[in-house]
């Protein structure tokens, strides 16, 4: 197919809009902070200046300050976020599983019931939710955080893996058995080729995760409260630091962006398979 | 040992079953039950069923009312914007050429980071004093004075949908494109030889065919326009030009502890949100027949 003008016109737009806003916040946290607030702006930031990052990691002049609550931060998102990812992957592929390959009474009813939960804001349940964490001695905790991600990003888990299962061809599991396989290896011979798929749901459900803000705000305000909480947080200090916080923000990007950079073929592939087969 | 094949699918399902009960369905429950009563906080003792009350004083009081129509404003804005969009880059990106995959990877990347990152990011982007927008339209004589661009009491509401906007139109873009790739060229083909002109094409071949699509993307740019929460919080705080439905809630619940009126509120944003859904389908469904 000919290459269009317009067409490498358009697509150039695409990328300035998708990068320029991150490119932006790059720029704004390697400059000096007085290089912030003098005209005109510095595109490039030159002179370059790593104060903000050495802050930010308690080797700056401001000691340990930003450094603690920015390292504790960081292990309870990576914590929660990783966790999710495993208790979603393991709970969807055996859900999956099931609802793929068996025939049951009420499957139907369970699987509309399951995937119906998608639709519900996490609104709708949060205050009784409230609640029942702090009842169960969960709140401000990583396994609170980590049960209530599960029980919101596992249905679209759910359905993701029954697609890939389906694509599968049974006569595999049916060799299985005839050898005598139990069910638990039958799942283990067919679990390589649904490997795809569930790299897709690992990866929706770990950026799903690590960008929650109103459930670790209202569920982890302090001990347990991830990167993207105590960020706004240093916008309700005395004044706003945007060299600093823009240097948080590009912190907080880094994992989200490696997902993208390495997995995006997976993601893409997930994101469609769900959007078409529902 | 042996387990008995009738029993092992509900064994395989069991695990999150009893997770959602608990987490989602009894919560659930408990959402409709307590709307109905007057559980607030400020007055534990006081508990009583109230019957719609809850719903009748939300739909009088003119903070709701106003973050209502806040947010019908957003849904609009910003449902119109993805789809456009996403329609323009899923056409662009929808043959193959070098780096396709690359390109792909740049247009999902905004549509991975946290939106509370994302509004970080734009906030400078506003700033009126050392902002970019400002410089850039400036530089290109598009305006003549530094505007303020989050404090105007009639436009904030555009710059905080854009950057949601920003979020949300990757993904509608991806769908689209998944959709578009099951269109076979040959359609294309044979209306070129009838004589048709790549706009009648579009007109009869691509936007038929896109409808599926059109659908998954109304749902999810209208779920996620009414869930807006975390842009608001960030570059607007509770300013009631921008204030959102959702963040008028957490006020209800999470600063004025009246549970029930926010247990009301979040019910009736669910049914607004299912009815919407609902609606697309059936339109869905027209389409096919």
């Amino acid at each position: 197919m000919r290459k269009s003008i317009p067409l490498v016109a358009v697509v150039s737009l695409i990328v300035l809009w998708s990068l320029l806003p991150i490119y932006w916040s790059l720029r704004t946290s390697l400059l000096p902070k007085i290089e912030l607030t003098t005209t005109p702006l510095k595109y490039i930031p030159m002179p370059l200046s790593l104060e903000n990052y050495q802050n930010l990691l308690g080797i700056g002049t401001r000691g340990n300050d930003v450094w603690i609550p920015l390292k504790n931060s960081l292990i309870n998102s990576i914590v929660t976020s990783t966790g999710t990812t495993l208790l979603v992957l393991l709970l969807s592929v055996l859900a999956g599983y099931a609802f793929s390959r068996f025939a049951f009474k009420g499957k139907n009813l369970l699987l509309g019931t399951i995937l119906v939960t998608i639709a519900l804001p996490a609104y709708s349940v949060m205050i009784p939710l409230y609640r029942i964490i702090i009842r169960l001695g969960l709140l401000d905790t990583w396994v609170g955080i980590t049960l209530i991600f599960t029980s919101a990003f596992a249905p679209l888990g759910v359905w993701l893996m029954k697609v890939a299962f389906d694509t599968i061809p049974i006569e595999l599991e049916e060799a299985a058995m005839v050898d005598g396989a139990s069910p638990a290896k039958t799942l283990l011979t067919i679990l390589p080729l649904v490997v795809p798929g569930m790299v897709a749901v690992a990866t929706l459900t770990f950026l799903s995760a690590w960008s929650q803000f109103v459930i670790p705000l209202v569920f982890s305000p302090q001990n347990a409260s991830p990167i993207t909480v105590l960020i706004t947080q240093f916008v309700g200090r005395t004044s706003i630091d945007y060299g600093l916080m823009s240097a948080a923000g590009i912190i907080a990007i880094i994992p989200p962006l490696l997902v993208v950079m390495f997995l995006s073929k997976y993601l893409v592939d997930g994101l469609m398979r769900g959007a078409i087969k529902n | 040992m042996k387990i008995n094949r009738t029993l092992l699918p509900y064994i395989l399902i069991a695990p999150l079953f009893i997770l959602l009960v608990l987490l989602t369905f009894y919560p659930l429950l408990l959402t409709i039950f307590n709307s109905l009563q007057s559980l607030n906080l400020g007055r534990p003792d006081d508990i009583r069923f109230v019957g719609l009350a809850n719903y009748i004083e939300l739909m009088t009081d003119p903070a709701v009312l106003n973050a209502m129509r806040n947010s019908v404003q957003y849904f609009i804005l910003s449902v119109s914007i993805e789809i456009l969009g996403g329609i323009v880059i899923a056409l662009s990106l929808r043959n193959k050429f070098r780096g396709r995959a690359i390109i792909l990877g740049i247009v999902i990347l905004p549509w991975a980071l946290p939106p509370v990152v994302n509004s970080i990011v734009w906030k400078w982007i506003y700033d009126p004093s050392y902002g970019l927008l400002n410089d850039v339209l400036i530089k290109l004589g598009m305006i003549d004075h530094f505007h303020v661009w989050l404090g105007d009491p009639h436009f904030s509401l555009v710059w905080v949908a854009l950057v949601h906007i920003w979020k949300m139109m990757p993904l509608i873009s991806i769908i689209m494109l998944a959709q578009l790739q099951t269109i076979p060229a040959e359609l294309y083909e044979a209306a070129r030889i009838d004589g048709a002109n790549s706009l009648q094409s579009f007109r009869h071949i691509t936007l038929p065919l896109l409808k599926p699509a059109l659908i998954i993307a109304l749902t999810l740019g209208t779920v996620s326009a009414f869930h807006l929460f975390d842009e608001v919080y960030v570059l607007t705080g509770t300013s009631l030009d921008t204030r959102s439905i959702m963040v008028q809630d957490y006020l209800i619940a999470f600063r004025e502890l009246k549970y029930s009126m926010g247990m009301a509120l979040s019910l009736i944003i669910t049914i607004v949100i299912l009815a919407l859904t609902w609606f697309y389908n059936q339109l869905g469904k027209e389409a096919r027949v």
